[in-house]
């Protein structure tokens, strides 16, 4: 119960600690070309690592069964 | 990259070699964390051009755009020499390989000679890192790349140097061509975004 409370307290003093949080990436610019830029870089940045590992995963399972196994005598 | 291997039974299927040899893998591992790495620094340059309302910015130097367009030339012809080395390579026509790989090497390095001929009178004219934002990203991206293009060039001439009558490592031949190739495949897009656009 105790410690119950003082968590609440800690919680409590957090809370009217707290700042405004400026997280807007654009808040230094509000064109529209930055936000512009901003999608383009969000949009390469997100689909490219996915696209190369995806395609160096499907280069290798092509190059796997290209190559076919030997019968052992 | 080695397949499944099975031992014991008489009758088996059996991979006997890697899939990809590992050299060459790595070098395709290392080429793509360089892509993710210019991807970063082209976001970044356009992010930052988008938000300046002029650009270039007054008082900087312009950029050689036609005698970096012809030095573009002498690189993409380069990396179509190592193509043809490649084709070469593959019939085992090794002394012809070398030769063409001589010529990749020259075109490569008078692309860089010309580059740094260029920074050098860009420097004269003020554009410097400290110069601006525009100087930094010049600098910084273009300086990224012909540092890969030093360190490729190194490695082709190795490459080179040690091509014996008996032609090269298969691995490394391939894995010299596919950092080469990101080198020369990548330099289009940054003389679009730096130079032109």
């Amino acid at each position: 119960m105790k410690g119950n409370s003082i968590i609440v307290l800690m919680c409590c003093i957090l809370l009217a600690g707290l700042a405004q949080a400026d997280a807007c990436p654009v808040c230094f610019s509000a064109k529209d070309e930055t936000r512009l830029a901003f999608y383009f870089s969000t949009a390469l940045l997100s689909i490219l690592p996915l696209s190369m590992v995806g395609g160096v995963i499907f280069w290798i399972r092509t190059r796997f069964k290209r190559v076919p196994p030997q019968t052992g005598a | 990259m080695s397949g499944p291997q099975s031992v014991g039974s008489p009758r088996t299927l059996t991979r006997t070699g890697p899939v990809i040899p590992s050299s060459l893998l790595a070098m395709v591992a290392l080429v793509l964390t360089e892509i993710m790495l210019f991807a970063a620094l082209i976001s970044s340059f356009l992010i930052v051009k988008a938000d300046a309302s002029i650009w270039p910015p007054l008082g900087q130097p312009r950029l050689p755009v036609i005698v970096t367009a012809v030095n573009t030339g002498f690189l993409l012809g380069s990396g179509f020499m190592f193509f043809l080395a490649n084709r070469r390579f593959r019939v085992g026509d090794f002394p012809a390989s070398r030769k063409l790989m001589g010529m990749a090497v020259f075109l490569g390095g008078v692309f860089v000679a010309v580059q740094g001929y260029e920074w050098s009178k860009l420097l004269g004219f003020g554009l410097t890192v400290t110069s601006s934002i525009y100087g930094s990203f010049f600098y910084l991206i273009i300086g990224f790349h012909a540092l890969h293009a030093v360190g490729a060039l190194v490695a082709m001439l190795h490459l080179f140097l040690t091509f014996g009558p008996q032609g090269q490592s298969a691995s490394r031949f391939l894995g010299t061509q596919v950092f080469w190739y990101f080198v020369v495949g990548i330099w289009p897009i940054l003389y679009y975004l730096v130079y032109l656009s």
